[in-house]
């Protein structure tokens, strides 16, 4: 059997590094006792890899997965565009779901899959960033 | 949660109270927001002010986060609002008691390990706090203690580090208000690098100057290069009366807000004199910008101005007026004045009283003005 197909968060291989990436770090945030709630959250500007319920928090997570550290640190690649990108995704889905009222916080994961047939390395940045677009008024 | 503080803002050499609002909320997205017209030193203070917090042993407030200076309108200047709003953070988001918060204003620089750091104009902030009715006292950088302590219906708190700012405000016993001694100021007076004793010859120069020097009069002085008129406008201010303690706070109040004062030195006691290159721009010599700031001929200086003939009518227009009013607006935008009391003593090579052949009629106008500035100039005080 190779190496991955058990999980409930789908197989681990034969997808996309993206996506294998992902799945590994929704598996590592569930036994740090996050709740995840939705994966891959598709709105018109893009994309919400994972959102994660933590003790009443909305959880935001962005992962980042890459082969090597060559090109430093995957969570170097959230830069001050994805943030704001993010914090509008996140205003968009607070008030689709009626959450404007909660605490919320940004994470960012970052995988490093050196060997596809070995675990990977995984960092989670809690609280990574703050909403950076100042002039939106929640 | 809220917390409001109360610090002061520096505008022109005058402080205006401002009061620091910290809201921490934890519904929302989280951001921290700072509004109230910040300048670029004191919107960067939220990072610095993040940092210290985390590095003192404090928690960051992980929410969303609003601070607001009041009054809006006023241009903020400067990094004097570090320590209130780093002890607001502490204070809105439950980790510092807000008791002492109505009776003492703040101000200080904090460095990212949480030091405090001197700030500028702390003799104005505390000269503003004493008129203040609801204060008891300022908490102050130690750096900047001594300065402050010179207002005496004030405690004065000096803290070194941001845990100090918070155990008072915190209510514990503190360390003791900074104490004024003013023997120490006494002793600690400069001698005047140059001595009026020291011209001889001179005779009618010398009588000139002690008499300019006693009426603050102000003083033209003509002669070919070398024939001692810088030497003799050297040594003019040690023959000028010292100041008084009026006068000493006034002149102490434009340097700090400069920041040109000694960190060892607590009032100025000697009457400053400065020089100023004679391409000197308007505002340079009068004070003056969107932020004002004051000039070098801001309060009580003798001031001593090579060649000038050299300068536009402009800023002999602009010395005229201000010889002739006693406060100046500094600027527009705000509404600043700083007391101008000063002498000056132009030089000049040739005699500029007859027609220049090389300035033509310009020149001539120049001329009027500048013997002007000399000669009707009576002591502002």
């Amino acid at each position: 059997m190779r190496a991955g197909t058990f999980w409930h968060f789908g197989p681990l291989g034969g997808r996309s590094l993206g996506a294998r990436g992902e799945a590994a770090a929704a598996r590592y945030l569930k036994r740090k006792g996050l709740r995840i709630v939705g994966r891959s959250v598709r709105a018109p500007l893009g994309e919400i890899d994972l959102v994660a319920l933590d003790d009443g928090t909305v959880v935001f997570v962005e992962v980042k997965t890459r082969r090597s550290m060559r090109t430093g640190t995957p969570a170097l690649a959230v830069d001050h565009r994805k943030q704001r990108r993010l914090g509008r995704l996140a205003l968009h889905f607070c008030k689709q779901h009626g959450l404007l009222g909660c605490a919320v916080r940004f994470d960012v994961v970052a995988v490093i899959w050196r060997h596809r047939w070995r675990p990977p390395q995984i960092d989670h940045f809690r609280g990574a960033f703050d909403d950076p677009d100042l002039r939106s008024l929640f | 949660m809220l917390a409001s503080l109360h610090t002061f803002s520096l505008l022109g050499i005058d402080a205006v109270p401002v009061d620091v609002e910290v809201d921490v909320s934890t519904s929302g997205l989280p951001k921290t927001i700072l509004v109230g017209l910040p300048e670029a030193a004191v919107r960067e203070s939220t990072h610095r002010v993040e940092r210290s917090l985390v590095n003192s042993g404090f928690q960051r407030p992980q929410h969303r986060v609003v601070v607001n200076l009041a009054p809006a309108e006023l241009p903020k200047q400067a990094a004097s609002f570090d320590l209130p709003i780093g002890l607001g953070f502490l204070a809105s988001s439950g980790q510092l008691t807000t008791a002492r918060f109505s009776r003492y204003a703040a101000v200080g620089e904090l460095s990212l390990e949480g030091q405090t750091r001197p700030v500028k104009g702390v003799l104005s902030m505390a000269l503003s706090a004493a008129r203040q009715p609801g204060l008891k006292g300022i908490v102050v950088p130690a750096a900047s203690a001594a300065e402050a302590a010179v207002v005496e219906s004030l405690e004065v708190i000096p803290v070194a580090n941001l845990q100090e700012a918070v155990a008072f405000f915190s209510g514990e016993e503190g360390p003791p208000p900074q104490k004024y001694r003013p023997l120490e100021v006494e002793s600690a007076r400069v001698g005047e690098p140059s001595d009026y004793a020291e011209v001889s010859g001179q005779e009618t120069a010398k009588r000139a100057l002690t008499l300019a020097a006693a009426g603050a009069h102000n003083l033209l002085m003509i002669g070919p290069p070398g024939s001692g008129k810088t030497m003799l406008a050297k040594r003019l201010p040690s023959i000028l009366p010292p100041l008084s303690v009026r006068e000493s706070l006034e002149t102490t109040r434009v340097y700090s807000a400069m920041g040109r004062l000694d960190p060892d030195q607590t009032l100025m006691t000697v009457r400053p004199f400065r020089s100023p290159h004679h391409s000197i721009s308007d505002a340079g010599l009068v004070g003056g910008g969107s932020t004002p700031v004051p000039g070098e001929i801001s309060s009580r200086t003798s001031s001593y101005k090579p060649r000038s003939t050299f300068r536009p009518p402009t800023s002999t227009r602009s010395l005229l007026i201000m010889t002739s009013c006693c406060f100046s607006l500094l600027s527009r935008v705000c509404p600043a004045s700083s007391c101008t009391e000063f002498m000056i003593v132009p030089t000049a090579n040739r005699s500029i009283a007859s027609p220049s052949t090389q300035l033509g009629q310009t020149g001539k106008r120049r001329t009027i003005m500048v013997s002007a500035v000399a000669a009707t100039c009576p002591p502002c005080r």
